[in-house]
């Protein structure tokens, strides 16, 4: 800060000096002098007003390694919160939203940085050292200038702030129609199927054309603040050059003091016009600015982090009364939801958890907790001994295997999909996960057998495939001890299903597993069966207890097959 | 796309725009009388600053003389001072005013026509875009368009008339001096500008190519961020990150400097300028005493003012290569005619006819929620009403053969003939044609032999009309982010209120909608998330059902959803499927003998084919599958 201080003091030597030089010599010449003497004061002027260019040049590099050291940083806490084991800011706020933040976000920051600190000593440091010359010179421009400087500078805040409030709706308008823009691009398959497409369009073209008008209305006013500022400025110069007028006419001023107040007059002004004008243009960095530090605050709180031992077979995970509860993202009284009440079950060793029951009863809840993705709002989780309310630890995280309805394939080659849990499997590893999970059909498939690139936009996959390579994933990580599935097979169709349940039973061996279902007919493999309802555990125990008790098991199975129990 | 594929002329302002554009320069054409304003303002603009300090020299140095007349010798010049000063602020507002209006203008028609064109290729859309494409277009693209015009055309093109209106006027005094002016401002306001824009092509295409691999990688990565923190690896991906970063910001940074270089030749050769105009002046007029030497400081200090003008012309001129993408990327899509888009853009009035405005869109956001939701009264004749509409319609395969570019045959001389209101359900494999065969039911794909004939009629002459005899919903229906009103009217726009309730009883959402906070005009939440997957579905039906068809065809409606939901949803199907076809594409057995039909399609050809009862006894195969889809002990 000091620095840039400097820079603009330094600045405003320039500034002053090349209008001495300038009026000096024009007066000189108007007295009749002889243009040759005249060279040192224009050389001097020429080095001034070039040297101030030389200063903008040292001044703009520093800041732009500022600035770009600054939004750095601010990209990698954000990131931070997303990569980092501790938090989860995706969850909290949409990929959509953080990766906007990430990139444009950080780089309209970087921008907003660069542009307006300089500018802000600048509104500053300029303008004093040019009022004081001028003061010398004659007191009575100074005075003009001075009564100018507080009506802009009103001008400014008060115009300022409207157009900010303006310029915040004007974006959300903007934000609606590209949203509804990308929206209806987005479904224009739907749109098609029902002949609808073509009359959207026109919809768009309405839309966008109305924003037109708003926007023009809107900016009539926004714009305005900035053409009342010029105003003022230029009517300063006006004023200050037509008082100056009549006061070499009467004799009171002299040439030479009166060009000088009328060359500076512009430089009085120029710092704070140059920075209402981009005041406006900086909106948006001041958003996005506000907007990454209030995700990079919002990573969750910390909560005591624990070191869980690795599972083996004498291993113990107990939740004990455990309640889980939200607000709903629309709902302002902030009333929490209960969606888990009275959790109580534990698990020994390698056993198989099987979690049952219909959507919203809380099975995807509880896995949430189980994988550490949502912290219990009451009760207590015992692992290996150790009593915590999140299994958010990276010491439990790095032990599990989560696979869910629809695994992430990365935009990667096939083989960077499948050793993404283990970057150093060896080639003979893979080729066996690839074996043994069925993946061997589409690695023929494929132009590039392994190294083909799949995921978005690369090569498509469906979804059993997607499962295969998830399984893939959990078999080249034997150390990975816990596996929790969340309706893994809900996507794919019934001989698919039959055969990777074949492929998937041996891959349980020797790990403890939860695996939540609605397919019925996983539970005759699992040891321990959670049966959930509206949130509660209604009944657990062995598939052979459950089906003797013919209680809430076998009522959600008649449920589930239009009352056939095979 | 290293070398631009126009050739050099101004015709595609100098290799910019391909020969054939149809983006960028028809918009020169049109609403050219509010282009043209808007360049005029912009140059009178810096010509009134101009002028507002050659006034002011002059009046001072005038007034200086003491002349014997007063005030009244000074009288004109100080008119001009004050027209120039109030003139100056007064041309750039509204400048900014009618060069904005001209750019949304374009703005609109740009994006009718891309949607235009998009819309041509709907169904192919997803399989060639990735979504972030798609964001990549509309809000880069749309937006590099609009800066083109405001951020270097119109700088440009204002720089270089102020460039020959300031070197004529000078050379008006004195031929010699005008052209040493002009060399000066050529080289400021030209040379250095296509310099810079042929030296920082490659660099700003580099810079952008950067930051389109890391705006992807991040945004993969993102979605799969799960799996980084579960796999231990986030550190490792915020080093990639981080060399992402870092490596655009190279290009970047390497651009500012640039720049800077540029900014400060620029003041140079300007700064030397300023000393010709005044060592130019100083000769001309001065040694011949007054009152010729008081055209000195007009002259002098009028032209400061002017570098305003040309300083920012280099980077103007650069940044275009920023959009050069953008306007190839759009060149990518043919620009559909007025005709096609059945709109004059011209004529704003013929849009009065399209009733959904901007108000729309921002109240429906901001509307309040509502005491109580009103259901019509006759809700539920009007649903029985609503699924008896429709011609029930039959549909004959005949021989059917499909294969993909590539070659790989998909369907192979599948010939299937359903008769008017006959439920059939489609099982296969993932890969054994039968979505395919649903494309080509729909007439999305057309077959490669063989041919496909809807209530008698040869899909292929049904074209754009296959949607008045074939209701689809398909495996994910996209809900639209509006109100779940402008949701269910894409099934029919016209329906009035009580056909929508209707609609809504008939799938047994009324309860439901009852309940949400503002009935019809709630707003679905993006991508609709705000309802259940089973209730997604119910929505679909019921767009089905508003648009008055006689065959439903579903593309595995029930991925995803638990067997309890999925019964009570297939329960509400057949209720309002009596009286039409239904073609169910499914992966499993859920309520199978609900149908009159089941169908197993693999490597492109029927497998089995026979109602569900007839199977159970014959088939081992089926046995097999509905005991495992079933069971629950084993």
């Amino acid at each position: 800060m000091g620095l840039l201080l400097l820079f603009s003091l330094a600045e405003a030597a320039c500034v002053i000096t090349q209008a001495y030089c300038l009026a000096r010599a024009i007066t000189n010449l108007w007295e009749g002098g002889a243009l040759p003497d005249q060279f040192t004061l224009i050389a001097i002027f020429a080095a001034c007003f070039f040297g101030r260019q030389v200063l903008l040049f040292i001044r703009d590099s520093f800041l732009a390694r500022f600035a770009h050291e600054r939004s750095s940083e601010l990209r990698e806490e954000l990131l931070e919160g997303v990569f980092g084991a501790k938090t989860n800011l995706v969850n909290a706020h949409g990929t959509a939203a953080v990766s906007q933040a990430a990139l444009e976000g950080v780089d309209l920051v970087e921008t907003y940085l660069a542009l307006i600190l300089p500018k802000i000593i600048g509104v500053v440091a300029i303008p004093l050292p040019v009022f004081i010359a001028a003061l010398r010179l004659d007191w009575i421009s100074a005075v003009i200038l001075l009564m100018f400087y507080p009506v802009i500078i009103f001008y400014m805040i008060m115009l300022g702030r409207q157009a900010s409030a303006r310029a915040a709706a004007q974006y959300e308008t903007y934000n609606a129609l590209s949203n509804h823009f990308v929206d209806t691009l987005r479904g224009i398959e739907t749109l098609a199927v029902f002949g609808q497409s073509k009359s959207y369009g026109k919809r768009i073209f309405k839309v966008s054309e109305d924003f037109r008008g708003a926007t023009i209305n809107t900016l009539k006013t926004a714009t305005l603040s900035g053409a009342v500022l010029d105003l003022f400025a230029t009517l300063g110069v006006a004023a200050v050059s037509i008082m100056l007028g009549f006061r070499l006419i009467s004799g009171s001023i002299l040439l030479f003091p009166a060009l000088m107040v009328l060359v500076l007059s512009p430089e009085f002004f120029k710092p704070i016009r140059e920075f209402a004008g981009d005041f406006h243009a900086s909106l948006d960095g001041k958003n996005a600015l506000a907007n990454i530090t209030r995700m990079i605050a919002s990573k969750q709180e910390e909560h005591g982090e624990v070191e869980i031992t690795p599972w083996d077979e004498n291993s113990r995970l107990a939740f004990k009364e455990v309640d889980y509860s939200y607000a709903r993202a629309d709902n302002e009284s902030g009333e929490l939801i209960a969606a888990l009440e009275q959790i109580n079950f534990s698990a020994e060793g390698f056993a198989k958890v099987g979690i049952v029951g219909t959507s919203g009863s809380g099975k995807s809840t509880l896995v949430n907790l189980l994988g550490g993705f949502a912290q219990a709002s009451g009760g207590t989780i015992e692992v290996n001994g150790v009593q915590t309310q999140s299994l958010q630890q990276e010491s439990w995280q790095k032990q599990l295997l989560y696979i869910p309805q629809d695994p992430y394939i990365f935009h990667a080659s096939l083989r960077d999909n499948i050793c993404f849990y283990s970057p150093d499997a060896s080639e003979d590893a893979i080729a066996h996960a690839v074996e043994v999970c069925g993946l061997g059909e589409l690695v023929a498939e494929l132009p590039e057998g392994l190294d083909t690139i799949i995921g978005e936009g690369g090569r498509g996959l469906s979804g059993g495939q997607a499962q295969r390579i998830a399984f893939a994933r959990a078999l080249l990580d034997p150390a990975r001890k816990v596996l929790l599935f969340d309706e893994p097979t809900a996507h794919l169709d019934i001989e698919t299903e039959f055969e990777l349940k074949e492929r998937m039973l041996p891959l349980m061996e020797g790990k403890l597993v939860f695996f939540a279902t609605h397919r019925l007919h996983w539970l005759s493999a699992m040891d321990h069966i959670l049966v959930l309802e509206h949130g509660r555990i209604v009944e657990q125990g062995s598939l052979e207890d459950l089906l003797a008790a013919q209680g809430k098991l076998i009522e959600l199975a008649r449920a589930m097959n239009g009352g056939d129990v095979a | 796309m290293s070398e631009p594929k126009g050739s050099f002329s101004p015709k595609t302002l100098f290799g910019f725009l391909p020969e054939n554009d149809a983006w960028v320069r028809p918009y020169f054409g049109l609403y050219r009388k509010e282009l043209l304003q808007a360049l005029v303002l912009g140059v009178a603009m810096f010509a009134f600053a101009a002028l507002l300090m050659f006034t002011s020299g002059y009046l001072i140095s005038r007034c200086a003389e003491r002349l014997d007349g007063g005030i009244f010798v000074v009288l004109t010049p100080v008119a001009f001072v004050q027209v120039f000063g109030l003139g100056k602020p007064i041309l750039r507002y509204i400048e900014r005013l009618v060069s904005h209006d001209w750019v949304f203008r374009m703005t609109s028609d740009l994006r009718l026509r891309l949607y235009g064109a998009l819309e041509s290729q709907a169904m192919q859309l997803k399989s060639t875009h990735r979504l972030g494409d798609f964001l990549g277009l509309i809000a880069e693209d749309i937006g590099h368009l609009q800066n083109l015009y405001l951020r270097t055309i119109f700088p440009i093109v204002i720089g270089w008339v102020l460039l020959l209106v300031v070197a004529l006027f000078f050379g008006i005094f004195d031929l010699l001096f005008g052209l040493a002016i002009l060399v000066v401002l050529l080289i400021v306001a030209v040379i250095l500008p296509m310099l810079s824009v042929q030296f920082n092509a490659a660099r700003i295409e580099c810079e952008k190519a950067r930051k389109n691999e890391l705006y992807a990688n991040l945004t993969d990565n993102l979605l799969g961020s799960t799996d980084w923190v579960f796999a231990g690896r986030g550190k490792d991906y915020l080093k990639q990150a981080k060399q992402e970063s870092e490596a655009r910001h190279e290009q970047a940074a390497a651009l500012d400097a640039y720049y800077r270089k540029n900014d400060l030749a620029s003041m140079a050769l300007l700064t030397f300028g300023a000393v010709i105009v005044f060592v130019w002046a100083g000769h001309h007029f001065g040694g011949s005493g007054l009152p010729r030497a008081d055209w000195i400081a007009a002259f002098v200090l009028g032209f400061f003012p002017l570098i305003e003008a040309f300083m920012p012309m280099t980077a103007a001129a650069t940044q275009a290569n920023v959009y050069r993408d953008s306007v190839a990327r759009l060149n990518a899509y043919p620009r559909v005619s007025d005709e096609v888009l059945d709109v004059d853009t011209k004529a704003l009035g013929s849009m009065s006819a399209v009733r959904f405005t901007l108000n729309d869109l921002m109240n429906q956001v901001e509307s309040t929620p509502v005491e109580e939701v009103q259901v019509p009264l006759s809700v539920t004749e009007g649903a029985t009403k609503l699924a008896q509409e429709g011609k029930t319609v039959g549909i004959e395969i005949d021989k059917v053969s499909f294969a993909h570019l590539g070659g790989h045959k998909v369907l192979n001389e599948l010939s299937l003939s359903i008769a008017p209101g006959e439920k059939v359900a489609i099982l296969g494999r993932s890969g054994s044609g039968k979505s395919t065969l649903a494309s080509l039911i729909r007439g999305d794909l057309q077959c490669s032999t063989g041919s496909i004939r809807i209530d008698g009629t040869e899909v292929e002459q049904l074209a754009g009309h296959v949607h008045e005899y074939i209701g689809v919903v398909q495996q994910n229906a996209y809900l639209f982010n509006r109100t779940l009103r402008d949701n269910l009217r894409i099934g029919r726009e016209d329906a009035t209120d009580e056909e929508i309730w209707a609609a809504i009883d008939a799938v047994e959402l009324t309860d439901m909608v009852k309940r949400l906070p503002k009935g019809l005009d709630t707003m679905v939440d993006e991508a609709g998330m705000r309802f259940s997957g089973g209730e997604r579905h119910r929505i679909a039906l019921a767009r089905v059902l508003l648009s008055r068809v006689g065959c439903i065809l579903l593309d595995e409606p029930t991925v995803g959803l638990d067997p309890i939901t999925e019964s009570a949803l297939l329960d509400t199907l057949f209720k309002i499927a009596a009286n039409k076809s239904l073609v169910m594409i499914t992966h499993h057995l859920q309520d199978i003998e609900r149908f009159d039909r089941v169908i197993f399609i693999e490597g492109g050809a029927i497998e089995m084919d026979g109602s569900p009862t007839e199977l159970m006894q014959t088939n081992e195969r089926f046995r097999a599958l509905r005991s495992f889809d079933f069971g629950l002990a084993v």
